[in-house]
C-alpha cells in the first residue's frame, strides 16, 4: 500500500460502528502505518446515526476530514443514501442487507451485499454482524491483515467482554469466507 | 493527549464535570492521577470544578479542569477571578457547535473570542490551540510552563475533532518536555501577596497555608492583596494584570510558517481548520499555484510580528475557521493593512481541503 486509503463506517449507534474503525485503526497502528480515526456521531448513543472516518496510510495524515471515500461500509438505510454518492469512482461499498430496501444504484464502484445479521444470528449474538462485515470488507481489500485485526479487538474491546474473543473470531472467519464467495453486485 | 502532558507537566490537581467533548481529559485525569499521588476530583458543577481548581494552584498545586461551550460559560466568572488573583490555572476548552448547548457531538471553532474576552475589561488571556495529537501534548505542557511563569491562566483551545479523533502517535519521538516549576518567594521574605516594582513584573508566588499571611481577593487590591478602592496602587495592580504579558507578547508566539517566495495568497488557519488549510495549499502548489500558509497555535496574544513576516507581498489573506463570522479574521483585521481579506467559513462540519483550494480560486 503505498498511497492513504480513506473509509467510512455508517450505520445506527449500537451497530458497533466506532468500534469497526477502532478496529481497523489500531490493526494498522500494529503494522505501523498512520491512522486517524475521527467519530461522528448524533446525541444519543443508541439508535441515533453514527459514523466514523478511518485514514490508513504510509505517510503523516494531513487532514482528517475528507469528502471522497476509496471504500464505504454501510449497516442501515440512511448511512447508505448518505454515503453512497461520496465514494470515488472505482472504489468499493460493503453493506448489511437485512435493513437496506434500496439497494445501491451506482455503476460505476463495486458494491458487496453482505448478509452479516443473518449469520450474526446464527451465532446467537447480533453483535458480531460488524465483525462479519469487516471480515467481508477484508477479504476484498486486504488494507490490514486480517491476522491484526484480532489483537486490535483485544485493545478496542474491554477486558469485561474479553470471553466474546473467540466468537468474535469466529464471526471474522464467517465474514472472509462470505467476502470470498459472494459476487459484487453488477448494476 | 492532554491528560498526558498535563501529567508530564507536573499537573496534581483536576476538577472536572462531564461535558462532550471533553469528557476524555476527565477520565484521563481520573485514570493517572491518583498513581502520581495527584487528586482528580468530579465536582458537582462547572463553577465548582474551575474553583476546585484554582483553590488547589492558590496552595501551590499545579491544577487543570476541563469543559466545553456551556460550561465554560459557567466557569467565566471564576477565569476572571484567576486572572486578578494572579493564579496560575490551564483550561482547556474544548469547542463544540454553539450557541448554548448546541450541538455536544459536533465540532465548531466558534469560541474563539468568547474565551479571549471573557474577562471585564478585555484582559489579555493567552491562549493555545493544538492542530494534532502530538500538538495536544506539546502545547499542554507549554501552557502550564506559561501559566506559572507568568502567573496567568491559559486556556488551551481545541476542539471535538483533535480531542476525540485518534491518531498515531510514536511516543518515541515525543519531545523530552518539562514545565516551569512554580516560582515561591522565598520563606521568610518581606514580599506581599504581589510585590513588583514594575507593573511588567511578575510576583514571586506564595501559597495559601505557609507560615506567611497571604490574602487573596477578586476585588480590586493592593500589592498586599488586600481589598482597596481607587487607589493609585490598586489602579497600578490593574494596570500590571494587563503589562506584564502584553510587554512580553513575542515570548508567546507559536507558529508555523510555510511561506513561498513569490506568493501573492496567504491562507491562515489555527484548530483542526489549519489542517485542511495546509493540506490545500499542498495541493494548489502541486497545480503550479504560489500561495503562503500561516498555522497559528498561539492565538492570544496575537503573534503580530510572525503576521507581519507572512503579509511581505502578500496581496489576499485566506482565513479559514469553523465559524460563520470570521471570529479570529476579526482579531487579524487590524494587522492586514491594505490586503484583500477573505473569509472561508462553515458550521456544522468540518472544512475540506477541497472547500478552501476553491476558495483559493475563486476570482477577486
Amino acid at each position: 500500500m503505498n498511497q492513504s486509503y480513506e473509509i467510512v463506517i455508517a450505520g445506527f449507534g449500537g451497530q458497533g460502528v466506532l468500534s469497526l474503525g477502532q478496529i481497523i485503526a489500531y490493526a494498522a497502528m500494529i503494522e505501523g502505518k498512520e491512522v486517524s480515526w475521527m467519530p461522528s456521531y448524533g446525541p444519543e448513543m443508541r439508535g441515533g446515526t453514527a459514523n466514523c472516518i478511518v485514514i490508513v496510510s504510509p505517510t503523516r495524515i494531513s487532514s482528517p476530514i475528507i469528502s471522497r471515500f476509496d471504500s464505504a461500509i454501510v449497516l442501515n438505510q440512511p448511512s447508505l443514501e448518505k454515503f453512497e454518492p461520496t465514494v470515488k469512482p472505482g472504489g468499493f461499498l460493503v453493506y448489511e442487507v437485512s435493513t437496506i430496501i434500496h439497494a445501491p444504484q451506482r455503476m460505476d464502484i463495486d458494491s458487496l451485499p453482505v448478509p452479516a445479521l443473518m449469520e450474526a444470528n446464527k451465532l446467537m449474538k447480533k453483535q458480531v454482524a460488524n465483525m462479519i462485515l469487516l471480515g467481508a470488507f477484508l477479504a476484498r481489500k486486504p488494507v490490514i491483515e486480517v491476522s491484526n485485526v484480532m489483537s486490535a479487538l483485544a485493545k478496542v474491546l474491554p477486558e469485561r467482554h474479553h470471553h466474546l474473543l473467540p466468537l468474535n473470531e469466529k464471526a471474522l472467519e464467517i465474514g472472509t469466507a462470505l467476502g470470498s464467495t459472494i459476487s459484487v453486485e453488477q448494476n | 493527549m492532554i491528560a498526558e502532558g498535563a501529567v508530564q507537566a507536573g499537573c496534581r490537581f483536576f476538577a472536572g464535570y462531564p461535558i462532550t467533548p471533553a469528557t476524555g481529559i476527565f477520565k484521563g485525569m481520573v485514570d493517572m492521577l491518583p498513581a502520581q499521588g495527584g487528586l482528580a476530583l468530579s465536582a458537582p458543577d462547572e463553577i465548582s470544578a474551575i474553583a476546585y481548581a484554582i483553590g488547589a494552584s492558590l496552595r501551590g498545586i499545579k491544577s487543570m479542569t476541563a469543559t466545553s461551550g456551556p460550561g465554560w460559560a459557567l466557569m467565566t466568572e471564576s477565569v476572571q477571578y484567576a486572572l486578578m488573583t494572579e493564579t496560575p490555572l490551564v483550561i482547556t476548552l474544548v469547542q463544540r457547535l454553539g450557541p448554548s448547548t448546541g450541538g455536544a457531538t459536533q465540532g465548531a471553532q466558534g469560541d474563539v473570542l468568547f474565551a479571549e474576552y471573557c474577562t471585564s475589561g478585555g484582559y489579555t488571556i493567552p491562549v493555545l490551540c493544538p492542530v494534532n495529537a502530538t500538538e495536544c501534548y506539546t502545547l499542554t505542557i507549554l501552557a502550564f510552563t506559561w501559566a506559572e511563569l507568568y502567573r496567568t491562566p491559559v486556556i488551551l483551545l481545541t476542539d471535538k475533532e483533535i480531542a476525540m479523533t485518534a491518531e498515531r502517535i510514536d511516543d518515541d519521538v515525543l519531545p523530552n518536555m518539562t514545565a516551569q516549576e512554580r516560582l515561591t518567594s522565598k520563606s521568610g521574605s518581606a514580599v506581599g501577596t504581589y510585590d513588583f516594582d514594575f507593573p511588567q513584573e511578575i510576583p514571586a508566588f506564595r501559597p495559601v497555608g505557609g507560615l506567611e499571611k497571604v490574602t487573596v481577593t477578586g476585588s480590586a487590591h493592593d500589592k498586599q492583596g488586600r481589598l482597596q478602592k481607587n487607589t493609585p496602587e490598586t489602579l497600578e495592580v490593574l494596570k500590571h494584570l494587563e503589562e506584564k504579558i502584553r510587554w512580553r507578547e513575542n515570548d508567546f508566539c507559536v507558529v508555523e510558517t510555510d511561506l513561498q517566495k513569490g506568493a501573492e495568497s496567504l491562507v491562515v488557519s489555527y484548530g483542526v481548520t489549519s489542517r485542511a488549510a495546509a493540506e490545500a495549499v499542498a495541493r494548489a502548489r502541486a497545480d503550479g499555484t504560489k500561495v503562503s500558509f500561516l498555522g497559528i497555535k498561539s492565538l492570544f496574544p496575537v503573534p503580530r510580528r510572525a503576521v507581519a513576516r507572512a503579509l511581505k507581498g502578500i496581496r489576499t489573506v485566506f482565513v479559514a475557521e469553523e465559524n460563520y463570522t470570521g471570529l479570529y479574521r476579526s482579531v487579524l483585521l487590524p494587522l492586514l493593512g491594505g490586503t484583500e481579506v477573505r473569509g472561508i467559513n462553515k458550521v456544522g462540519s468540518m472544512i475540506t481541503p477541497q472547500e478552501i483550494l476553491a476558495a483559493l480560486s475563486e476570482p477577486a
